[in-house]
């Protein structure tokens, strides 16, 4: 085999330009394998694992760019190295998608001088995320920032730009909005409705508007804000401006918040923020104990779980009887039958594509008296050593950093959960397995499918050690969502999961299993 | 979070141990040939193949994390891909289909579990037979029942030449990738494995007679007996010997009708092969004796 590795300092260029280059010259006749990024601890990693060793590679940083070739000879190097050269110097030629009616441009620069966009949708590494955002907002773009690792001094300066110049923020990790009946990133299929939210959850977010689907009504706008902006240091700024947005927007006539609990200064500034406007809203700071279910003045709600805001938002909207998509009696009942389908410990173990719908179970899990582990739990005592080992009732959210470094998130291929999924099935102590399908558009087209062979595989599993074991589904969709709902829930009922479309009814019937057999064990560890 | 632009990004449930050869030989393994089901890898004489984790796993494959209804051949892999591992525990196949290994579980055989065989179940013996004989098709053995016959004949009288004669016949004949007679062979191969000591038992007219025929079927096929002869094949295989052996009858039940559902004629010849070989063993100690 023939290497060579190039390292061109302090040269910055778009990683869709980056991956297209890489893309091509793989394509070339002897080349085995070949990377063209920056020189970021990650790639850095990949070129090492192609055999790569040297001072220059060591002492590379992410401000410079990185070629690593190997191929079959040396013909081929020199091909890919003039490959390389010619695509960074422009020559690469600018195609039409396979999209009717998109178009690629170079530069974001260049894509807003080309048509009438009003947002931007940024998906680069963190390292040139902030960069990228500041030309959008420079071209008068409204941004939305689904790259994660941005600094808080790079957040805070672009929101205050984005303030200064009357463009939203949204984000950095902002895996959802609706703006304009536009989904970005993760996001449902919704009706249009008279519900505006500004939401610090993606996922959550996705929970609240597909329940708010179920109950008929419908969504005007939903506005990510990543989840640090109701901190001190950012101070909500992206919140305040999209609650404004919706104060003014004459589709809106109820306002929805979700985050978790805000810095306390945040916390006021934003209820007083709501009874100061003319509209009634529903709030839901997940992780917060509601002490009162009414704002002084009675214009905010505040919400338990994400279902009951969006049960609140719909009976403000309509006035009609929204009541809870999963009563108390049904999961009564289903949890009297399945908890005597478990035998011995029965622990809990929760798989979760979804974060903020981790966070919601381990808080409901906690009012309810149980004691989980989780890779992000707020109480140390409960923090896992080791992501990757369970103990006694845990909940892991497999979307976190350290499940996805180098790898699709679970929301995008579902079959990263699986190994897991089995491989918890295996332990005689567990008795039940929750994981949760993220619907939408983003996401994977068929994870029903995928996470089905999951269930069947663990049924056969505790089949053969003459154990029984629920595994019960959470579906965040909606019915025009291009996964379908109603489908994607035939699926895993057929492999033998038990399906809810909410995650705070999954979580009742859990605490609710566990209490028909003993009540809430003490936790191991 | 970044948009991940890997066009297929699949997770690896189980490998069997062989497949953890392609990461010490790295670029040595091509894409032998792709079906919906079921992609082979080929190095030389070895192959590991890739399979939906409905499907079960073996020693020489690997089940990757994919819904009931997804193909393969929309991955965009063709034959003679180049199969690269890029880092320690991923492979990439062609230019789109990365497998990520660094959750899979190493698969052990069921057949492990079996040792110190005396006696053979009637009950479960019951069980493949009336599983083998409601299964109606045009069964190509209708016609060559009396080359079984000749192997049964050549080996009762430890007959080499016979035999290899018989296996002549046998070995290759059929359709698919996998011949209906590779696949009776097999299934006897395997069940003829189960009974004998590697190390202590040398090879019998049977295996060498297998052995010398292997050249006239595929070389993906002549691959499998040969596993076959050193005791290992496709779970649904050994879970369908395994159960039959060691098994209630209802998990054997079970079992052989997962076997028999495979491919269009392969469950069911290897599932004669089984019987024929767990017939002639409760008759003639076949199995467990030198020929």
């Amino acid at each position: 085999m023939f290497k060579r590795l190039v390292i061109k300092p302090n040269s910055y260029y778009d990683s869709i330009v980056l991956m297209r280059l890489a893309r091509k010259v793989r394509n070339i006749d002897d080349v085995v394998e070949a990377q063209v990024g920056m020189a970021t601890d990650l790639n850095k990693d990949a070129v090492r694992e192609m055999g790569f060793s040297s001072e220059e590679l060591e002492a590379a940083t992410p401000n410079d760019l990185v070629i690593a070739v190997v191929a079959e000879d040396e013909g081929a190097l020199d091909s890919a190295e003039r490959a390389i050269n010619e695509g960074l110097e422009g020559s690469v030629k600018r195609e039409e998608t396979a999209v009717k009616g998109e178009k690629t441009y170079a530069t974001l620069s260049e894509a807003a001088a080309a048509g009438d966009a009003g947002i931007a949708a940024i998906s680069v590494p963190g390292e040139y995320a902030a960069r990228e955002a500041r030309e959008a907002l420079a071209s008068g773009l409204h941004v939305f920032l689904f790259s994660d690792n941005v600094s808080i001094e790079d957040e805070i300066r672009l929101k205050k730009l984005g303030k200064e110049n009357g463009l939203l923020v949204m984000g950095p990790d902002c895996g959802t909005a609706v703006i304009g009946g536009v989904g970005l990133g993760f996001a449902n299929k919704v009706r249009p409705g008279r519900i505006g939210i500004v939401a610090a959850a993606g996922t959550g977010l996705q929970q609240v508007m597909s329940v708010i689907d179920s109950l008929g009504e419908g969504i005007s706008e939903a506005i990510g804000t990543g989840g640090r902006d109701l901190s001190e240091e950012v101070g909500g700024i992206t919140t305040f401006m999209g609650l404004a947005l919706l104060e003014s927007d004459s589709n809106t006539a109820v306002k929805v918040v979700i985050s978790k609990p805000p810095h306390p200064s945040v916390r006021d500034n934003l209820i007083r923020a709501l009874e100061d406007g003319s509209k009634p809203a529903v709030v839901c700071f997940m992780g917060e104990d509601v002490k009162a279910q009414r704002s002084e003045s009675g214009k905010v709600l505040f919400a338990g779980d994400l279902e009951e805001t969006a049960v609140l938002a719909c009976r403000l909207t309509s006035g009609e009887g929204k009541e809870r998509l999963h009563s108390d009696s049904e999961l009564d009942e289903l949890a009297y039958r399945l908890a005597r389908t478990i035998d011995g410990e029965g622990f809990l173990r929760g798989l979760y594509s979804g974060g903020t719908l981790c966070h919601e179970t381990l808080t409901i899990l906690r009012r309810a008296g149980i004691d989980a582990y989780s890779n992000i739990a707020q109480d140390k005592e409960f923090l896992l050593t080791n992501p990757l080992e369970s103990v006694a009732h845990t909940c892991i959210d497999m979307g976190e950093d350290y499940f996805t470094r180098g790898k699709p998130h679970p929301m995008l291929e579902p079959g990263l959960r699986i190994p897991r999924h089995i491989e918890e099935a295996r332990h005689e102590d567990v008795g039940i397995l929750l994981f949760d399908l993220v619907l939408g558009y983003g996401s994977h087209p068929n994870p029903a499918g995928v996470t089905a062979e999951a269930v069947k595989e663990a049924r056969r599993i505790r089949e053969d050690m003459g154990k029984g074991l629920v595994q019960i589904a959470v579906i965040v969709g909606t019915a025009g969502d291009p996964q379908d709902v109603e489908k994607q829930a035939g699926i895993l009922r057929e492999a033998g999961a038990e399906v809810l479309f909410s995650n705070r009814a999954a979580t009742e019937l859990v605490a609710r299993i566990i209490k028909e057999r003993g009540g809430a064990r003490p936790c191991l560890r | 979070m970044e948009m991940y632009e890997q066009s297929f990004y699949l997770a690896a449930v189980n490998h069997g141990r062989e497949f953890e050869l392609i990461f010490k030989h790295r670029d040595t393994f091509r894409v032998h040939s792709v079906f919906t089901h079921a992609i082979n890898l080929v190095a030389g004489s070895e192959f590991l193949t890739v399979l939906p984790l409905a499907r079960g796993c073996g020693r020489d494959a690997a089940t990757v994390a994919v819904s009931g209804d997804f193909s393969f051949l929309t991955l965009g892999v063709s034959i003679d891909d180049t199969v690269i591992a890029p880092t320690s525990s991923s492979l990439r196949l062609g230019k789109k289909a990365v497998i990520d290994f660094s959750d899979s579980r190493r698969w052990s055989s069921p057949l492990e579990a079996v040792n110190c065989l005396h006696l053979i179940k009637e009950e479960n013996l019951a069980v493949l037979e009336q599983a083998l004989t409601s299964k109606h098709r045009d069964l190509a053995f209708h016609v060559s029942g009396g080359i079984i016959e000749e192997i049964r004949t050549s080996l009762l009288e430890n007959d080499a030449k016979g035999l290899d004669s018989a296996l002549a016949g046998i070995i290759g004949f059929g359709p698919g990738l996998t011949p209906s007679g590779d696949d009776l062979v097999l299934g006897m191969s395997l069940t003829r494995s189960v009974f004998r000591v590697p190390g202590r038992d040398r090879d019998g007219i049977w295996e060498a007679c297998v052995r010398k025929n292997l050249g006239r079927t595929s070389d993906l096929s002549a691959f499998f007996i040969k596993r076959a002869l050193e005791g290992c094949a496709h779970e649904t295989v050994e879970r369908a010997l395994f159960c039959v052996l060691t098994g209630k009858p209802g998990e054997a039940r079970d079992a052989v009708a997962r076997l028999l559902s495979v491919g269009a004629t392969s469950g069911y010849d290897i599932g004669l092969g089984i019987y024929l070989a767990l017939d002639w063993q409760r008759r003639y100690g076949w199995c467990s004796r030198g020929w």
